[in-house]
């Protein structure tokens, strides 16, 4: 029987005191007592399979606690709780731009809270932090790695992943895989190129860096026009992926190219940028792609979660990945090979003109931003965004927080040579709504609409308790019939639902709990 | 709630433009977005002086606007990015490099100036906030008139409600309204109604609010009336701008440019 590496790396692991810390197997199992990771598993569904909140007893559900978070001055970014907490050992862990905080997970309690002096970047979130037995780890927007010691918040270390120079900052929540401590960043304000790098856990020093656009001479580079192009061509990784240990595959979904919204200067498909790609996270090698928008115009990245689904297609066990991504397609994709099963928009789009062979949408020119104004469908906002989607095997739907709208985009720059995002957006309509994918076909099995206007992408969770949780423009978080698609409870928040929900079950309860506005909100059955 | 959600996506819109306002001046720095400034941003003073020294001594290699040319673009080169006030630039421009000249003359407050220049034009590119849009009136003004007779006419009028819209709104904001109008000039008239029966009453007014679990109008005195939805509360929401929507959908961005071409004749 075949042992994967990480298995074996977690029972040497295993053999050490992690004190307060991790036990390194959680990672590879459901979440339950633990929520050790940004989705809860490797797998990305964002299932819980937890079952004392369930379809009939979720109208007894009510506030246990809530948490405000203290900044201890201004809150940078607006202050709102994008991160998704991470509980271990009965302490919930989370993040902001230049804050991490801990708190009690049975009473909202605060116990420590760690602030990083910012030398700047664009202060627009953090989506969470990462546990590796005792440390933490989180990114801040003028781009540091910061190692903290989980049990009191004290730093460890921290070290530059990118430099805020060059306009990158930094976002996601970094993902723990075996001895690796796996970073991206962001920033598409200047056209400078997207990477990934692996860093050590006891030193922060690089184990391996994987540029998401290729050098010249490099498999790919057939695809931008020169050297100047692939080396200032964006493909952000603003989102930690999901991984395969059986494989031993990380799967990624990166950014846009740049310039954002002008193609003239990078004429091509522009890969590794738009894609679905799976890494080796050893070595950092890419094994396979696929690209969701070749040549993309539009703002729309494909970072939204790659969910690892064992299914059934055609009558025989398959490994899937499926992504809902930001550009209105729903892509199914054999995660052994990335070879295309299922290619099919779950909003309506107006920019694609059909399938190329390998099961990717083939843009269609004429929508192209141009100076005089295109009409974009989806608007750069996308189908969906950033917000986390999830899968339940029990209902094998994959719900999405998905707007349909409209924009008007312009070019800008019109030069040869365009920078930056060469291009500008007023947004016109949209439509907020949530749905639930038939995951082999990608067709819509069940939505709910949202009354009224405005849009808005909300983190998704479901559970085996056949309920699924999301939120809508009004301050709601929202409990839904999984497999049928009713509403059965809600509750109005102090601001829109900012992150992905997570649940876990401590002392014989289980908490629902989910970030809105500058506060934490955990609920629980009121017995 | 429902208007202010509508309505902040409005404002959004509208400060994400201030592109609509009178063009800068080409050597006037325009209002930086606070959101899109990483860096401090150096004074115009020092920017104008850098731009005078730096034109004619570095813009037939780099370009006048620093994109490059024979030599590097200078707003995406590293080594420009990480300059701070012309450490990093400062011995490249004094010694040269194989391919570039040396200039030994300038002084380090020359060189300050330049660096200037050079964060100012890297911000053009940073700050999206900033850009300019240029010519959106490209459609043909009778195609638009058949169009806005076909399509627009059952509800607009040129001679009414739309008398002067031409002259009313920067062209890019009217082309956004011809889709879907939102924010500023939305008239009272394009708000939506909602009639409310609960417990065998009727009440009817202005839609206050909307959810999937709260309705709230006022009447035409303008009082109050609050409900939580249910399965006994019917609620009938009339949208005046539901032709939009319709619209919207099959518009052509010929069609959109045809009829503001239309539109813009409307003095």
């Amino acid at each position: 029987m075949k042992i994967s590496r990480l298995l074996s790396a977690s029972i040497c692991l295993t053999a050490l005191a992690w004190g307060q810390g991790l036990d390194p197997k959680k990672l590879l199992q459901p979440p339950t007592d633990t929520w050790p990771s940004y989705n809860g598993d490797y797998s990305g569904r964002r299932y819980s399979t937890l079952k004392q909140i369930n379809s009939t007893n979720v109208g007894n559900m009510t506030l246990a606690w809530n948490y405000r978070m203290n900044f201890g001055g201004p809150a940078p970014g607006g202050g709102t709780m994008k991160a998704t907490p991470l509980m271990v050992n009965g302490v919930l862990y989370f993040s902001a731009p230049d804050h991490a905080w801990a708190v009690d997970a049975r009473t909202g309690r605060q116990l420590w809270h760690y602030e990083w002096k910012s030398k700047g970047g664009i202060h627009i979130g953090s989506r969470g932090v990462a546990i590796y037995r005792d440390w933490l780890y989180f990114e801040t927007p003028d781009n540091y790695l910061i190692c903290l010691n989980a049990k009191d918040g004290t730093e460890r270390w921290h070290t530059a992943i990118g430099d805020v120079r060059l306009e990158y900052f930094s976002t996601p929540a970094p993902m723990v895989i075996g001895n690796h401590i796996i970073v991206g960043t962001g920033g598409d304000s200047l056209d400078v190129p997207g990477y990934l790098e692996a860093r050590d856990p006891e030193t922060g020093k690089v184990q391996w860096h994987w540029n998401t656009t290729p050098r010249p001479g490099e498999p790919g580079a057939e695809t931008w026009p020169n050297k100047d192009a692939m080396e200032h061509g964006g493909g952000m990784t603003w989102l930690p992926g999901t991984y395969d240990p059986e494989l031993n595959l990380y799967y990624l979904g990166t950014g846009n190219p740049n310039p954002v919204w002008a193609g003239q200067g990078r004429k091509g498909d522009n890969l590794y940028t738009c894609s679905i790609v799976a890494l080796n996270p050893d070595t950092g090698k890419m094994v396979w792609y696929f690209q969701a928008s070749p040549h993309d115009t539009h703002d729309w990245d494909a970072i939204q979660t790659p969910v690892l689904i064992d299914g059934v297609i055609d009558g025989k066990p398959r490994k899937l990945v499926a992504q809902a991504s930001r550009n209105g397609y729903y892509f199914l994709l054999d995660r052994t090979n990335g070879k295309q099963i299922v290619s099919e928009p779950y909003i309506k789009l107006n920019w694609s003109k059909g399938l190329d062979k390998r099961g990717q949408p083939i843009p269609d020119p004429e929508k192209d931003p141009k100076p005089e104004g295109i009409l974009s469908m989806p608007s750069a906002s996308g189908g969906t965004n950033w917000a986390p989607p999830s899968f339940s095997p029990q209902s094998g739907l994959f719900y999405v927080s998905g707007t349909e709208n409209y924009s008007l985009l312009f070019l800008t720059d019109t030069e040869e040579k365009p920078e930056g995002f060469a291009g500008k957006e007023t947004n016109l309509w949209s439509k907020a709504s949530v749905k639930a994918l038939d995951y082999k076909t990608g067709k819509v099995k069940w939505m709910h609409e949202f009354p009224g206007l405005g849009g808005g992408n909300f983190g998704v969770l479901s559970t085996v308790g056949n309920l699924m949780f999301t939120g809508d423009q009004y301050n709601n978080f929202i409990a839904f019939d999984a497999t049928a698609g009713g509403i059965l409870w809600h509750s109005r928040l102090g601001g829109t639902v900012a992150n992905g929900p997570i649940s876990y079950e401590l002392d014989g309860k289980q908490y629902v709990v989910v970030g809105a506005g500058d506060s934490i909100y955990a609920f629980a059955l009121n017995r | 709630m429902q208007q202010i959600q509508f309505f902040r996506l409005a404002c959004l819109t509208i400060t994400a433009l201030p592109v609509f306002a009178q063009a800068p001046a080409a050597n006037k720095t325009p209002q930086r977005s606070p959101f899109l400034i990483s860096r401090p941003v150096p004074d115009q003073a020092s920017i104008d002086r850098g731009r005078a020294i730096y034109v004619p001594t570095c813009g037939f290699c780099h370009g006048s606007n620093a994109t490059g040319a024979e030599g590097p673009d200078l707003v995406r080169s590293f080594v420009a990015l990480r300059d701070e006030g012309g450490d990093e630039i400062g011995p490249v421009i004094k010694a040269g490099r194989p391919g570039m000249p040396a200039f030994p003359q300038l002084t380090n407050e020359q060189i300050h100036d330049i660096a200037a220049f050079l964060r100012n034009r890297q911000q053009d590119a940073i700050d999206r906030n900033a850009y300019q849009i240029k010519n959106v009136n490209t459609g043909n003004i009778t195609k638009g008139k058949t169009y806005f007779a076909a399509q627009c006419a059952a509800c607009h009028s040129a001679e009414k409600d739309l008398k002067g819209i031409g002259g009313k709104y920067e062209d890019a904001v009217l082309l956004g309204k011809i889709v879907y109008p939102t924010g500023r000039g939305v008239t009272p008239a394009a708000r939506r109604t909602v009639t409310v029966t609960a417990n065998g009453k009727v009440s009817s007014g202005r839609l206050e609010y909307l959810d999937d679990f709260e309705v709230a109008l006022k009447d035409s005195t303008g009082e109050y009336h609050g409900f939580q939805r249910g399965p006994a509360v019917k609620v009938e929401v009339k949208d005046p701008l539901s032709g939009h929507e319709k619209l919207m959908k099959a518009f052509s961005d010929t069609d959109l440019h045809d009829v503001l071409a239309y539109l813009v004749t409307l003095k």
